[in-house]
């Protein structure tokens, strides 16, 4: 590997070349669209000139109207829709995750059939969104049910992240130990206390991204609420319609709030993993090695 | 096999496998089955029934008439918007694995030590975490009137005014694809090529395989599992996709997904339902294709 060939060297820069584009492709708009945030110029013109935090402030008082000065600004309360997104994530990340590890550990069984319902449970992932939306929609009508955020809302947003919960749990339950839930059994322990003291800890990581998936499909869900949500305005549906007015100042700020929470939220989890991963792994792999 | 601690408590290990297989699913998958056949299934199977109903006025009728479907099937229009349909799908996919392999044998091959090539690999898959409307916004600023492409441009004197020929058309439309679909690419690919081992390299090297060879014929069916997983992803979003078309490629030339939708908005329900049908059979062909490059569920 050492002596490079003139191929090997024409593959590594062609390579890196594409790596790059892969990340300014990534960044570069995010970045942007940051810088455009600190400026009250409408027009989205990059380089942003007259620095200021007014977009800011008008994101977080969409009730001053004395600070939208600009002839035809658009005035949109993000907040309602945030609480709804917020409190929708919420709630379908806790039910997907809780529906998903039951399935998941039923499926640590052998029965008949279980080939096919494995696949009906993923089918969630696969049926596009917006043939899901629309079903529910006409399903809620036909039956006299109001769409709205907490009905058919929270219905087609577990059954969007439910499969992803149920695949993470998989994945750890196959990797998982069953002897030291037999060993905790042989020592007298109930399924319940079993569950509750060996099964769940071990599981901690899992849940945690379950929990992490859940919320964030559900907070950037568009294709199905477009109409599974009936008048209820999430935040990306407030986003779009608001892209059909005017981008302003004022999207790119709450997009920088957003993109900045998101990540932060990631990397919170990415080092909680490290550190589960570093108790719960490391030692018995440091016995393996005796 | 084993049986369930949880149910059973305790049950001595020699009892195993006597039971043999059990008839029904074991209740706590019931739940999850239930939910996805209320929330998928059974609304799915409904739009497709509903593409036979009539609209009279604005009530929808319950009938068995293949009206709706035939009309949409004898419509140009409507087979312009689906071969639109495949056409994005086959130029993002085609870009996203041309762009996205290449970067992730970069990081697998010539990234030295292994915590680097994380944390390059995390920084490709972190914006799948930023909210995708936002990240469909921002190619405003990219491609507008003022933006940093025109801004570019001027300063570089290619251009005497800024051009509007950027934004809101079906290329700005595939880029914002590209970029938004590409992160299902480079993590499972990455994870495809990093498990071959160095063994299995240096002995393509040394039959004399040049870089090229041993990419096309080792490096790359090793790493097909990912590919066609990463692929799957980014098939099932993109078609469900229509706010990409609504922000930044014009909201004049939809895809099937906002074709649904429009009607939908429009309250023509049964156009809507069979113009979702149609979306649901094509997405259904090209998944099969998909796992016709590779079976997915040997993986799991």
């Amino acid at each position: 590997m050492e002596v490079q060939t003139r191929g090997q060297r024409i593959f590594k820069y062609v390579s890196m070349g594409f790596l790059l584009l892969v990340l300014i492709a990534l960044y570069a708009p995010l970045l942007v669209m940051t810088s455009l945030s600190f400026t009250e110029d409408q027009t989205s013109t990059f380089p942003p000139t007259n620095l200021s935090m007014i977009s800011y402030e008008k994101l977080l008082h969409p009730d001053r109207i004395e600070l939208f000065t600009i002839a035809g600004e658009p005035i949109t309360d993000y907040w309602g829709p945030l609480q709804l997104s917020l409190l929708l994530g919420v709630l379908t990340a806790v039910v997907a995750t809780v529906l998903g590890l039951a399935a998941a550990i039923a499926f640590r069984e052998q029965f008949r059939g279980r080939n096919s319902l494995f696949f009906v449970l993923l089918l969630g992932m696969i049926a596009p969104g917006i043939v899901v939306g629309l079903g529910i929609r006409l399903l809620a009508t036909a039956i006299d049910l109001e769409p709205r955020w907490y009905t058919t809302g929270l219905l087609v947003h577990v059954g969007w992240t439910l499969p992803f919960s149920f695949v993470i749990f998989m994945v750890f339950l196959n990797r998982f130990d069953r002897q030291i839930e037999e060993a905790a059994s042989m020592l007298g322990a109930t399924a319940l206390q079993v569950f509750r003291h060996v099964t769940l800890p071990i599981l901690r990581p899992a849940v945690l991204a379950s929990l992490l998936f859940g919320f964030t499909l559900s907070f950037d869900e568009l294709q199905r609420s477009a109409l599974a949500l009936g008048q209820d305005i999430s935040l990306p549906r407030a986003l779009v319609s608001v892209t059909t007015i005017r981008v302003t100042p004022v999207v790119y700020s709450l997009g920088a709030i957003i993109a900045i929470a998101s990540l932060a939220l990631v990397l919170v989890y990415l080092i909680m993993f490290e550190r589960d991963a570093k108790k719960l792994y490391v030692p018995a792999a440091a016995k393996d090695d005796e | 096999m084993t049986t369930t601690t949880t149910e059973t408590g305790t049950r001595s290990p020699s009892l195993r496998g006597a039971r043999g297989r059990k008839a029904l699913p074991p209740l706590l998958a019931w739940p999850a089955l239930i939910w996805i056949s209320v929330s998928v299934i059974v609304p799915v199977a409904f739009v497709v029934t509903v593409g036979f109903w009539r609209l009279d006025g604005f009530e929808l009728v319950h009938a068995w008439d293949p009206a709706t479907y035939s009309e949409m099937l004898t419509d140009s229009t409507f087979w312009g918007i689906v071969w639109w349909t495949v056409r994005t799908w086959l130029t993002v996919l085609a870009l996203i694995l041309g762009i996205g392999i290449p970067a992730a044998y970069f990081i697998a091959r010539h990234v030295r030590s292994l915590s680097m090539q994380t944390a390059i690999l995390m920084l490709t898959v972190l914006p799948f975490w930023v909210s995708y409307v936002i990240r469909i916004i921002t190619w405003i600023p990219m491609f507008g009137n003022k933006g940093v492409l025109n801004g570019a441009l001027l300063k570089l004197g290619i251009l005497d005014n800024p051009s509007s020929a950027f934004l809101y058309n079906s290329v700005a439309m595939t880029i914002a694809l590209v970029s938004m679909y590409i992160v299902f690419i480079v993590g499972p690919v990455y994870f495809g090529l990093s498990r071959i081992d160095a063994d299995t390299l240096a002995a393509s090297r040394m039959s004399g395989a040049s870089p090229w060879t041993t990419f096309w014929k080792v490096e790359l069916p090793l790493a097909k599992p990912g590919v066609v997983a990463g692929s799957f992803f980014a098939t099932v979003f993109l078609l469900g996709d229509f706010a990409t078309e609504q922000i930044v490629g014009g909201a004049t030339n939809p895809m099937l997904a906002g074709l649904s939708l429009r009607y939908a908005e429009t309250l023509q329900w049964p156009m809507a339902a069979a113009v979702s049908a149609a979306l649901l059979v094509i997405a259904l062909v090209l998944i099969w294709l998909l796992s016709r490059v590779h079976d997915l569920r040997k993986e799991v």
